[in-house]
């Protein structure tokens, strides 16, 4: 956190690029996503909600454990930088781990012919469950004031709540249940093609998470630099009273 | 079909609103800042030069 807030006069470059780079691979992974795959023989054209539902389920976990090593940086070096990291993604995981609940739900449809098929679905519970402690983690943020404590507080339950992202993703090899595994030690079960578009989606949308999050750190930074100025003036105006 | 679209609905809308709600906060935070320097130099440069970095 900055004590001396300077205003941006010129955008700097890299973060332009990253921008453009995340706008131009979004628009290739949509255009394999919906015309370069092939249809798939069993699904139909539903299938292809895969490469939006795995990536924005990758998003989520990759989040969460960028939340995870920036809590444990920031209870290492006490600086506040590693405390709006760990907050900026949380908050990106939860949108991205609710995206994925929401394509998933809508893809059971019709190929479980369920919306929410729970009772077979272990792991629908379990990233229900894994929402609700990140949710919980930025409701946490938010009711606390802020400071030292705060941070401090939030960055063990940034720790602890981590211990979720494995037992979520593990939950399909763990128990049987309707959700395929894709990634196996013996193949892919994916073509070449689908395989091709899958990567490029996965891609992009890791681009797009450094995007907002290299964003959400600077509406952080700047709320905080906003808040120091504010501070700052009432301070002068009571002085000159 | 209306499966897929729904599917992308969701995905393109939350990630236009995310991207959009935090540009717009960005600008608006840039704005106030700016202002709040103004105010800070130019009303009180002289008497509260000491508050200034």
């Amino acid at each position: 956190m900055s004590n001396n807030p300077e205003p941006h006069h010129r955008p700097p470059t890299a973060p332009l690029v990253l921008h453009w780079l995340t706008f131009l691979s979004m628009l290739a992974g949509l255009y394999l996503a919906l015309l370069y795959a092939p249809r798939e023989q069993t699904m139909g054209d539903a299938q292809r909600i895969f490469y939006l539902h795995v990536p924005a389920a990758w998003v989520g976990f990759l989040a969460f454990a960028v939340t995870l090593v920036a809590s444990v940086l920031y209870l290492r070096h006490r600086e506040p930088h590693w405390d709006i990291v760990a907050a900026c993604s949380a908050e990106i995981g939860v949108v991205f781990t609710a995206i994925a609940v929401i394509t998933g739900s809508i893809w059971a449809k019709p190929t479980w012919n369920a919306w929410w098929p729970w009772q077979q679905e272990p792991r629908l519970i379990l990233v229900t469950i894994l929402l609700l402690i990140y949710l919980a983690y930025l409701m946490l943020r938010s009711f606390l004031p802020q400071g030292e404590q705060r941070a401090r507080l939030a960055a063990v339950y940034g720790i602890a709540a981590f211990a979720s992202v494995p037992l979520t993703f593990l939950s399909v090899r763990w128990w049987q249940g309707l959700h395929p595994v894709i990634f196996e030690r013996r193949g892919i079960g994916l073509t070449t093609p689908m395989l091709q578009t899958f990567l490029v989606c996965l891609g992009a949308f890791t681009l797009l998470y450094g995007s907002l999050l290299q964003e959400r750190i600077k509406l952080a930074q700047l709320t905080s630099d906003v808040e120091l100025l504010r501070v700052q003036l009432l301070d002068a105006k009571r002085g000159v009273r | 079909m209306i499966y897929l679209f729904a599917a992308c609905a969701v995905v393109w809308t939350s990630i236009f609103v995310l991207l959009w709600s935090t540009a717009t906060r960005v600008r608006t935070l840039e704005h106030q800042l700016q202002a709040l320097r103004q105010a800070l130099y130019t009303d009180g440069a002289d008497e509260h030069s000491q508050l200034l970095p």
